[in-house]
């Protein structure tokens, strides 16, 4: 317009031109002016950075990665001094428990080393000065000693001046130190199965460079200091830890291997070239990071040493425990004098075909030379030896007499690609997301979702997805050299995302396939990261010496397979004892798998049988025929791990012992909560202990819920249904486990906490039809008649994919998430099962409690005895040393939530998780169990179906099956004698 | 006294023969023990408990007709369980023996190479034991249903449907699965009953003035493989009466307002290893369906003694 008004005052013929030039010009503006309008809607797409780090993942914005802090600060000089920080001022703030704080003290370890430290707590920051002269890169190092805790390895974030440099800081892991309780040899009878040796932990001071654990780096850590004085801030992870110094100055740098032998033979060091020969049993080390790595039975090949058919024999150590990065295992090895030798591992690698296992080697607490942080070991069938290095083998240098070697699990070569890969999860996630936000999880084939113009840059980001996926493709083939099972899943989601492209409502159509591929991407990652790798023998040598032949021929191995079947035949429920004595004899059931059984046997022999001179038989049974067997007259003394409603079911029929009438039942009842023995008592008697307590808490994606805007997790059932109308517009749901014909125990917390009852009278009547109990029942059918909540979804998968990024399950599933869900880690918590307000504005959180438990038959003539097992079998120690065990053997997943409160405490949780669970402990309530309770909750939920199928009012149902209920359960009372 | 006398005689004849054919008793004997051990005894000591009340820990108390009367004039749930057995006893017990001879019949047409191939593929669900759990994945609620989502893709649902929480769909689901299961054993008697009919019958049939495949199937093939119709009918009735693992397996138990309850299921909600734990109730149903059975039995034979005529 402006344009317009000066063109008057000129010429005719200028006029014109001036208009045109106008109008182009606004038409110009016009167009930029709405290019701006499409740019302001949509930022302009930027390819997610990649940091080459296996922590990206968690990255938040703008946060370097260890790789590109190095980039950046290549120029920044590296002063070669060294600097300490004071530990004698320090700042601590934020500790979860109020008595356990920073002290210094003077601690002696298990080999009588004693220094100077100060105790850093396992919850709470702890800040330290240090002043620097010369600013520039510094190697952290730090001498400390793995004071007891909860038996995890120790995990700290480190900050400098309040920040962490780099994402890897996050997470610095100290590994402690386990032994076994005896070498299997010392205690091998002839003729009879070995004996598993107890894990031990060994607290002892040790020294680190603060390095990445995953071995993805070849160099330790670098932290930027600043002239003057810098704050270090430990952060608290996990496990507390004891720390004598920090000291900040240039680590040595790891030589080449020909440097290595060039230094050692100037000294005058000669290669061995005779045929000397040590060989060490594998199985039994010196010491390990983890109770988990213990020594293992094989039986794959008769070449293992030692090997006796149809005998249990320790023979070798690592598998498939040993496959998580930063797994070490040392062992001694004796030489009779100082040289340069060869070392040669006997060992098996049958996991993971196309695909090398990695391992980083140590002598002497020291990497020797370079090539040492990556041995890779390939794969075979059979039991292969490996010498350490290249065709000719490296020599390494041991001193005269003991020498320790250790092997560290490492990522290997795939490290950086794993990192990549979790990146291109993490965003096809979002993508997936994204999508089912617009279109539902079944979309409709034909509808024009719009997915162009509704999600921002798609093919901009299905393009870069499809890059990427190439690119790593090619890497992978360029490692393993062919093109072998491993890149299957890539094939796959490349294909997938080629049709994407191709046209936008292929992406509907495929969308539950391409959830799939995620998923798999996903179990691709898990896949290569592990390095599991058994090893039988560790041999040190001269070169003269010939190593035997491990091949097993074809009929050898027809042979040993043969055995190994007529082996299946041998009777396996019984399991027989070790130890003998002169006393009494109880048998004693359990119902769970052979691993938890054979433990259980092995902690008997070792802390019962001798101590309380009774034996004991244990067997392996289905406990579905406890009853009938006891019928018979051939069931056992004590039963264990049984189902919650058994005691008192049986109890009040005089098949179950009543324990409190033993005089010192009182202490052993404070063992437990009082929500876990509830269960089991009836009309002022008890009729078990229990084992395992499980209760419901609420899980959580904080990824998900922070992209909805969502802060904080629910805390009230107000804030649920919020919540899930909020998930509802974006096609998300959440989750409330409903179990058809059992009592629901949402429901049964929702009652808790409006006050409700649900047994009037000692369990005479049902309380379901009281004002307070039917409010919360309304509440809890109002999820899904008014707000839509699902009744059925399998809420594992869903939560893993975001579909269902919130819901209420019991924390055991925990384990399971932690275990088989890694790429969702970090991004999902727990957290208070929501709660109902009070009058006085608290909150009330209650929970339902789930035990089982172990019981005295009545009919034992060894009552006394019988108790004296149970109370040893619920003891602190015995319970700890159980779940210690178990998840020795099977790893974290099956981590035993038992019921003795000061073992569930020494359990290795988070600081963090143990202090919710207890949180949420002290508001858990167990179910009473009353005659005819199996009525309750058939036909609560029948009330609560038909509210739901017919849009009959909730109070009229539950009305008419109250009556129900309330005669079933007069009935049963009148048939058990009991009115 | 004659009458005494011939008593004795008969006695001493009786035991004459057994001594005289005790090798032939002597090859009867593991099967008869062992079925007397077995069956009859468990039959006989059931009989006897549903007449006491039995909690499988406390001994048997005498109590009567007192079961019975519960049974049949106070317990609902029973009437549902036998109205829902009836049902399915009438529609797949017939509907799956006629399914199994069609297809015999129309398999026994065949060349016997491809015979050979369907006979596997229709007797596999039968076989392979729990395998109509995969209806469990069918008939899911979930919105990953395979109906639910095969019916959502169609648009003809808009949110998932609870198939088998609904008491309306139970029965019709049991229907289904079990006639799905139904080509068992008396399918493959037929085809066996089949093929061992004589040929040249056919040929003098056609002489004596068969005019249909129907007059052929009525007057020779069926009253030719009387014996193999009454195995196929006492199996197929003994299937659909005593039907409950799959009302446990897909409907949960007890199914949702005991819309799938079976004469089978509430014997187990009683039985051994519930928590009811009234094992002489129990026995008073078992007791209660061995003779709704045996009626049933009688009346297929009356039945099935007609066919040809």
């Amino acid at each position: 317009m402006k344009k317009l008004k000066s063109s008057n005052t000129k010429g005719q013929g200028e006029k014109m031109k001036k208009i045109i030039i106008a109008i182009i010009s606004i038409s110009l503006i016009g167009l930029f002016v709405l290019k701006i309008k499409d740019t302001t809607k949509y930022t302009e797409y930027r390819p997610s950075e990649y940091g080459e780090s296996l922590l990206s993942l968690n990255a938040g914005d703008g946060t370097y990665t260890f790789n590109s802090f190095l980039e950046d600060n290549e120029r920044k000089i590296k002063p070669n001094v060294e600097v300490f920080a004071d530990l004698t001022t320090f700042e601590f703030v934020d500790g979860l428990f109020e008595n356990d704080n920073p002290y210094f003290d003077t601690f002696t370890d298990n080999l009588g080393e004693s220094k100077e430290g100060i105790y850093i707590p396992e919850t709470g920051d702890i800040s330290f000065d240090v002043i620097v002269e010369e600013p520039g890169l510094y190697n952290m190092h730090l001498t400390y000693y793995t004071v007891e805790g909860r038996s995890a390895a120790v995990n700290r974030g480190v900050k400098v001046n309040n920040k962490f440099q780099y994402i890897e800081l996050e997470n610095i892991v100290i590994n402690r130190t386990f032994e076994d309780e005896f070498k299997v040899s010392e205690r091998r009878v002839a003729g009879k199965d070995d004996l598993r040796p107890k894990q031990i932990e060994k607290h002892l001071w040790g020294t680190i460079d603060v390095q990445e654990s995953m071995g993805q780096y070849q160099v330790p850590f670098y932290f930027d200091l600043k002239a003057g004085k810098n704050k270090i801030t430990f952060t608290s992870n996990r496990e507390p830890i004891v720390l004598n110094e920090i000291k900040f100055y240039q680590a040595k740098e790891a030589q080449s291997y020909e440097a290595y032998i060039q230094s050692y033979e100037s000294l005058g060091a000669k290669k061995v070239t005779s045929d000397f020969n040590y060989v060490l049993q594998a199985e039994e080390s010196l010491h390990k990071s983890s109770p988990t790595l213990n020594p293992v039975a094989e039986f794959t090949t008769s070449k293992y040493y030692p090997y006796e058919k149809y005998i249990t024999r320790y023979n070798a150590i690592g598998g498939v425990n040993w496959r998580v990065p930063g797994e070490e295992i040392t062992w001694e090895v004796e030489v009779p004098e100082a040289g340069l030798y060869l070392v040669s591992l006997k060992i098996m690698q049958n996991f993971n075909r196309g695909k090398h296992t990695t391992r980083s080697f140590k002598v002497n607490g020291k990497t020797p030379f370079k090539e040492a942080n990556l041995l890779e070991f390939k794969y075979s069938s059979d039991l292969q030896y490996v010498t350490i290095g290249d065709k000719d083998g490296f020599y390494v240098y041991f001193n005269e007499g003991k020498n320790t070697i250790s092997l560290q699990t490492t990522i290997g070569v795939y490290g950086d690609i794993v990192s990549r890969v979790n990146v291109l999860i993490k965003e096809m996630r979002t993508l997936y997301r994204e999508i089912v936000m617009r279109t539902g999880i079944n979309p409709d084939p034909v509808q024009d979702y719009m997915l162009e113009r509704n999600i921002e840059n798609l093919n901009e980001r299905l393009e870069d997805m499809k890059e990427t996926l190439e690119t790593i493709k090619d890497e992978i083939i360029g490692i393993s050299g062919s093109r072998s099972e491993l890149v299957s899943v890539y094939d796959r989601t490349l294909y997938q995302l080629e049709k994407f492209l191709k046209y936008e409502k292929n992406i509907q159509k495929g969308l539950k396939e391409f959830e799939q591929n995620i998923s798999s991407l996903g179990s691709w990652v898990i896949q290569i990261s592990e390095q599991p790798l058994i090893i039988d023998e560790i041999t040190v040598h001269g070169s003269g010496y010939k190593l035997p032949k491990v091949k097993t021929g074809f009929f050898a191995k027809l042979w040993h397979e043969l055995i190994l079947f007529f082996g299946s035949f041998k009777d396996v429920g019984d399991f027989g004892s070790t130890e003998l004595v002169d006393g009494p004899t109880i048998e004693v059931w359990t119902g769970t798998g052979r691993d938890q059984a054979t433990i259980l046997r092995q902690l008997i022999d070792e802390s019962f049988v001798k101590q309380h001179n009774i034996n004991v038989q244990l067997k392996m049974v289905n406990m579905g025929i406890l009853l009938s067997a006891s019928l018979s007259g051939n069931g056992p003394d004590v039963a264990i791990n049984i189902d919650q409603k058994t005691p008192v079911n049986w109890g009040i029929r005089n098949a179950i012992l009543d324990v409190s009438q033993f005089d010192d039942f009182e202490e052993v009842s404070s063992w437990f909560s009082e929500s876990a023995m509830l269960p089991l008592s009836f009309e002022n008697k008890t009729y078990g202990l229990p084992n395992t307590e499980d209760f419901l808490v609420l899980f959580y994606r904080q990824d998900i819920l922070e992209e909805l805007g969502v802060k904080e997790e629910p805390k009230t059932w107000e804030e649920v249904r919020y919540v899930s109308n909020l998930l509802q517009t974006k096609y998300l749901d959440f989750y409330i486990p409903v179990v058809q014909g059992t009592l629901n125990g949402t429901l049964y917390a929702m009652i808790e906490q409006a006050g409700g009852r649900l047994y009037l009278n000692g369990g005479r009547e049902i309380g379901i039809l009281e004002p307070e109990s039917m409010k919360a029942f309304e509440e809890f059918t109002n999820f899904f008649t008014v707000n839509g909540f699902v009744l059925e979804a399998d809420f594992l998968n869903r939560f893993r994919s975001g579909e269902m990024p919130i819901g209420i399950q019991n924390f055991t599933l925990y384990n399971m998430l932690s275990v088989f869900a890694p790429e969702i880690q970090g991004q999902w918590n727990y957290a208070l099962l929501p709660g109902t307000a009070q009058e006085d504005g608290s909150i009330d959180h209650s929970t339902t409690s789930v035990i089982s438990a172990s019981v005295i038959m009545n009919h034992t003539k060894q009552k006394d005895e019988s108790w004296e097992f149970l109370k040893w079998w619920h003891s602190e120690e015995v319970q700890l040393d159980y779940a210690r065990s178990m998840e020795a053997i099977l790893g974290s997943a099956a981590r035993y939530p038992t019921a003795n409160l000061q073992a569930f405490a020494k359990l290795p949780w988070p600081a963090k998780d143990y202090a919710l669970l207890e949180q949420q402990r002290a508001y858990a309530k167990g179910i009473p169990t009353v005659p005819g309770d199996y009525i309750v909750g058939r036909h609560i939920d029948n009330a609560f179906r038909l509210a739901i199928n017919k849009q009959i009012l909730l109070q009229d149902s539950v009305y008419q099956y109250h009556l129900v209920i309330n005669e079933e359960i007069a009935r049963k009372r009148k048939e058990l004698g009991l009115d | 006294m004659e009458v005494k006398l011939t008593k004795q005689q008969k006695r001493k004849n009786l035991i004459h023969e057994v001594k005289k054919n005790k090798v032939f008793y002597g090859m009867m004997a593991p099967f008869l023990i062992i079925f007397f051990i077995f069956t009859i005894l468990p039959v006989l000591m059931s009989l006897f408990l549903s007449f006491t009340y039995f909690d499988m820990i406390n001994p048997p108390t005498f109590i009567g007709l007192g079961n019975y009367t519960r049974l049949l004039l106070k317990d609902d749930v029973f009437l549902i369980a036998l109205r829902n057995t009836l049902i399915l006893a009438v529609i797949v017990g017939p509907v799956s023996y006629i399914m199994s001879f069609v297809f015999a019949w129309l398999i026994n047409e065949l060349p016997p190479k491809i015979r050979w191939v369907l006979t596997i593929i229709f007797y596999a669900p039968s076989i392979s034991g729990s395998a109509f759990l995969l209806w469990q994945l069918i008939f899911h609620g979930d919105i990953y249903g395979y109906l639910n989502a095969f019916l959502l893709r169609l648009g003809l649902i808009d949110n998932p449907v609870l198939w088998l929480k609904t008491p309306e769909n139970a029965l019709w689901i049991i229907i289904v699965v079990q006639l799905w299961l139904s080509l068992g054993v008396s399918f493959l008697s037929f085809i066996a009953g089949l093929q061992t009919v004589d040929k040249t019958l056919y040929e003098s049939a056609a002489i004596d003035g068969i005019r249909n495949r129907w007059q052929e199937l009525w007057y020779i093939t069926l009253p030719q493989m009387k014996s193999q119709l009454m195995f196929g009918a006492l199996m197929q009735i003994t299937a659909s009466f005593s039907i409950g693992a799959i009302s446990t397996s897909l409907l949960g138990f007890p199914s949702v307002d005991y819309s799938g309850h079976t004469i089978i299921t509430h014997l187990i909600d009683f039985g051994a290893g519930s928590q009811r734990q009234e094992l002489g109730y129990a026995s008073a149903i078992a007791t209660l369906l061995f003779f709704i059975m045996m009626l049933a039995n009688i009346g297929v034979q009356k039945i099935i003694s007609r066919v040809g005529t």
